[in-house]
């Protein structure tokens, strides 16, 4: 069932068992899972079923830290959350995100992969997408597909192929509202914000809510388990800033909570992989699955590495003949008896064009139509460090409900800096070793200028970590906050580490051990 | 690599500083008949970013430093030499031993190639 909360008289108490708060992709999944059972669900959604400015508003903060999107317009507060407009990329975490690594500060989650993966398998259905062994990579299927990829022939033991998913992107909003909509022992309200907790005198129980509807009615919610869902950034807020009936916060009682807030930075144009064996760009191209190289676990632990994913954009030559004009230039020039000062731009183009110059005519090469890779763009998106100073906080501003607006302070810290240094050595070792090509690299020797690469990527994990020790958590593994007899959190700030993987896969995979979790616990 | 950039053997070069009694440095500098003006450039690079320096006999003797192996690619055939070439140069990415000129990450070996035209 669907309430619009502006509906409701002040005052209302609505009586459940489960109290989800927020309604994305994390809030919906949990409430499916209980459509048709005897369990009575409340789900309070701050938006309506469509965008609404004013809403949004609500979302409204500061970035005081790297260069951020701007949070109003980054966090859809309408049914459905951020899926609204996420871009559907799904991947699970690879089995070393999950471990404790002795070169990573505060890694490792309380379970592995194994324990996840029949969740994974359940999360394929709720977002569209085939089945987990999916992500197996078939080689034989690429080298059909895109035999370009394949013929980066690297050593199996230190580069892998990895397989992405598209899953629409499904809009959970629209794909699951009819079915919230007929649910009847599940109902949605709308415009219901959450301003207020109610707990018992040492606050470690939560007997009930208060919602806020934007110039409209308060009204209370009684459950006996409640669910924290809105996002790795307001998941903090509201546990930072929403107070107790006696004026207490979460936030005075766990000082981890809006910490190790965590992105996927993203370095582009780090570098540029001039290949040796040249190839139709038509064999590096496929609508169907996106595909990433990333290092085996082994390489990450041979060289320290942080996860993460490799991006190669194949370069056409026919396009950008430079390597021939540079060619031309530098005879001219040296001809004329002199050198252009630009000297090795001209040479790394020449040697992007070396087979091409030996191999083709200029004719050839200037033909518009020509279709050949002659270099490969190279970025990657990394798993970030956890960094307890890069985090989330109250700013001082208020919203137009009370609730203090957050400050994202996002920091990278040094050893992030450092793993593009390793990374990109490893890649230039492991391309020169399996001679498919050169590298050359675009930035820094020691990557001071990483600043000019990055790129965020839209994926906020972190803030509300999981850990069964509550000095080093704010969730057990479990995801039931610390301290706290019936409050869950749900979303991607429940992540230790954040892997390279896009999260809401894994997002959806806990939302779904959630559930089975609370079933448990009502039983 | 030198094999993959497509480069083929063609006449040997003869460049001024190779000791006429040590055919390696000119059968190492012959290995660019093509690409002979880029491999220059590289190489001029290569000893401007101070990776590689010396006359062409010291840079063949870091590019082979063993006598009876410098003897056996003086003898061998071009296939062999560039197999050879091949073949030190991943091993060197394989240890390591890269040079970054002007952000190009070459092996030792091949820059000292490059930088061995350049002084010819
Ligand atoms: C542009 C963009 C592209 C993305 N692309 C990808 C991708 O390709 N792959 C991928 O894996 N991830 C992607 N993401 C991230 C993905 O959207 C999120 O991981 C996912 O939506 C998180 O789900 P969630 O349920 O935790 O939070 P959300 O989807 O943010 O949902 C939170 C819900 O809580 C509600 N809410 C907030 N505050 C309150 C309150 N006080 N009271 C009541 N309700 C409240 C909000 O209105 C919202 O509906 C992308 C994100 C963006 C912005």
């Amino acid at each position: 069932m669907l309430v619009d909360a502006r509906t409701l008289s002040a005052g209302t108490v609505v009586t459940c068992d489960v109290a989800i708060i927020g309604a994305g992709a994390a809030g919906i999944t949990i409430a499916r899972e209980f459509i048709d059972t005897r369990t009575e669900v409340c789900v309070f959604e701050s938006g309506g079923t469509d965008y609404s400015a004013e809403t949004q508003m609500l979302a409204q903060g500061g970035n005081v830290g790297l260069p951020y999107f701007d949070l109003r317009a980054e966090r859809i507060r309408a049914l459905g959350g951020c899926t609204g407009h996420w871009g559907g990329d799904c991947r699970p975490l690879d089995p070393i995100d999950f471990a404790t690594r002795e070169w990573l500060h505060d890694s490792g989650w309380p379970f592995g992969l194994e324990t996840l993966k029949p969740y994974y398998e359940r999360a394929t259905q709720v977002l569209r997408i085939k089945p987990y062994a999916t992500y197996d990579v078939d080689r034989s299927q690429v080298q059909s597909q895109r035999p370009g990829l394949t013929s980066l022939r690297f050593a199996e033991d230190a580069v892998e192929l990895r397989r992405w998913q598209q899953s629409g992107p499904l809009r959970f909003g629209k794909a699951f509202r009819d079915e919230l909509e007929r649910a009847a022992n599940v109902t949605v309200y709308l415009n219901a914000n959450l301003v207020r907790f109610g707990t018992n005198d040492e606050g470690s129980v939560i007997d009930s809510i208060e919602l806020a509807v934007l110039q409209g009615p308060r009204f209370t919610a009684r459950a006996r388990l409640f669910i924290l869902a809105t996002g790795t950034i307001e998941n903090a807020r509201l546990l930072l800033g929403v107070p107790d009936g006696k004026g207490r916060t979460f936030g005075a009682r766990n000082d981890l909570i809006g910490r190790y807030f965590q992105e996927h930075p993203a370095f582009s144009e780090l570098a540029m992989l001039v290949p040796a064996e040249r190839r139709p760009l038509s064999d590096f191209r496929d609508e169907v699955d996106m595909l990433s190289f990333g290092f085996t676990e082994a390489m990450q632990r041979r060289h320290e590495l942080l996860n993460s994913n490799f991006f190669i954009e194949p370069r056409r030559i026919g396009a950008d003949p430079a390597g021939v004009v540079s060619l031309r230039r530098l005879s001219g020039a040296i001809r004329a008896g002199r050198l252009p000062d630009d000297l090795f731009e001209h040479i790394s183009r020449i040697l992007a064009d070396f087979p091409a110059v030996t191999d083709y005519t200029y004719r050839r090469i200037f033909k518009p139509t020509s279709d050949v890779v002659g270099y490969f763009e190279i970025g990657f998106a990394a798993e970030q460090a956890p960094n307890p100073d890069s985090r989330v906080r109250l700013g001082d501003e208020v919203d137009a409900l009370g609730i203090p607006r957050v400050e994202l302070d996002w920091q990278l810290a040094d050893i992030d800096r450092e793993n593009i240094v390793r990374t990109m050595n490893a890649l230039v070792q492991e391309v020169g070793k399996a001679g498919l090509g050169r590298i050359k690299l675009l930035f820094a020797e020691d990557a001071s200028d990483w600043r000019e690469h990055l790129v965020a990527s839209h994926h906020q994990m972190g803030t509300t970590r999981m850990h069964p020790d509550p000095k080093r958590g704010v969730v057990d593994e479990n995801c039931r906050t610390h301290g706290v007899a019936n409050l869950y959190v749900a979303g991607g700030s429940v992540f230790p580490t954040s892997g390279a993987s896009s999260p809401t896969f894994t997002i959806v995979a806990l939302a779904l051990r959630l559930a089975d979790h609370l079933k448990e616990k009502l039983a | 690599m030198l094999a993959s950039l497509g480069t083929v053997l063609g006449l040997p070069v003869r460049a001024a500083g190779i000791v006429a009694n040590d055919p390696l440095p000119e059968r190492l500098a012959a290995l660019f008949p093509h690409a002979r003006a880029s491999a220059r450039a590289l190489g001029i690079a290569c000893r401007r970013a101070g990776a590689c320096a010396g006359t062409p006999q010291v840079l063949a003797e870091q590019v082979c430093a063993d006598p009876a192996e410098r003897h056996r690619l003086t003898r061998c055939s071009v296939e062999e030499l560039r197999a050879w070439i091949d073949a030190r140069i991943r091993a060197d990415f394989t240890e390591g031993r890269i040079v970054r000129v002007e952000g190009w990450m070459l092996s030792e070996t091949e820059a000292r190639l490059y930088a061995l035209v350049a002084a010819g």
